[in-house]
């Protein structure tokens, strides 16, 4: 009699295993693999993470959600792309994959450093400049605070993909027969 | 400039100065009649990683090229080696 997974997490493990080797297997994306393709998704995501805070100061709120569903979404299509090599447990990836992984994430810890110094810096500086007669009342709105925090929570889980979209070689197509 | 930063703070050498590992391991591969799926398989590694591996473009760890020449049935210096081969393996 087959084993059936019993508890929830044996059945997540199972579910994981299944996915995990369907992705790493998948041949039906091979287009969104080549260099060009991951390049630009990159380019994609990056453009719309940036984009998600003047979406909602500028738009509003319906639009700051489009853009990060649409950020989502290429972040989406960039894990399919480098079939999620920056997500996934070590149990799941070769020496290879596993080396591509841990620099993605010391570059993708890097960037990420820059960028929250960069923005403390400018919020500092504009904060004293504005603040001279010490009176100064900052004002935000939810919409402006909700923008902030998915442009950084998406940052924090499409960079390393990034950094691997970006830096990884198109894959080249294989034979799945061998040749004589 | 990340890389700089990322050489510099962790201690990685350019890539201009780590040795070369040139491979005839899509020469046996074929000659054993094993797609890079059905190789990869046996190895448990990714199959683009095998394309990796013929192409030069990653060195293996020690493990893993003793695994794959064993898979192969081929002694390891015949698959990988720091100087180019000069011949090939039928010795033409």
């Amino acid at each position: 009699m087959p084993h059936l997974p019993a508890t929830w997490k044996e059945r997540k493990e199972a579910d994981l295993d299944r996915r995990v080797e369907r992705i790493q297997r998948d041949h039906k994306f091979q287009w969104l693999r080549t260099r060009k393709i991951r390049r630009i998704l990159v380019a994609i995501s990056a453009l719309l993470c940036v984009g998600i805070i003047p979406a909602f100061v500028l738009a509003g709120a319906i639009v700051g959600i489009v853009v990060t569903i649409a950020a989502w979404a290429s972040w989406w299509l960039l894990r399919i792309s480098v079939r999620t090599v920056a997500d996934l447990p070590e149990r799941f990836l070769d020496e290879r994959q596993l080396a591509v992984r841990n620099r993605a994430y010391v570059y993708a810890y890097l960037i990420l450093g820059w960028i929250v110094a960069a923005l403390a810096t400018i919020g500092l500086v504009a904060f004293v400049l504005v603040s001279e007669n010490d009176s100064v009342t900052l004002t935000t709105t939810w919409d402006q605070a909700l923008g902030l925090v998915l442009t950084l929570t998406l940052l924090i889980s499409l960079l390393p993909s990034m950094v691997v979209g970006w830096s990884e070689a198109g894959e080249q197509p294989t034979k799945l027969i061998a040749e004589s | 400039m990340l890389y700089s930063i990322y050489a510099t703070y962790m201690g990685r050498r350019s890539k201009e100065n780590e040795p070369a590992v040139f491979s005839r391991l899509e020469e046996w591969r074929l000659d054993r009649g094993l797609s890079r799926q059905e190789l990869s398989d046996a190895v448990s590694v990714h199959y683009q990683t095998i394309g990796y591996l013929e192409r030069g473009e990653y060195s293996p760890s020690l493990a893993l090229a003793l695994q794959i020449a064993s898979e192969l049935d081929v002694p390891l210096e015949e698959l990988f080696s720091l100087q180019p081969f000069t011949k090939s393996r039928k010795g033409v």
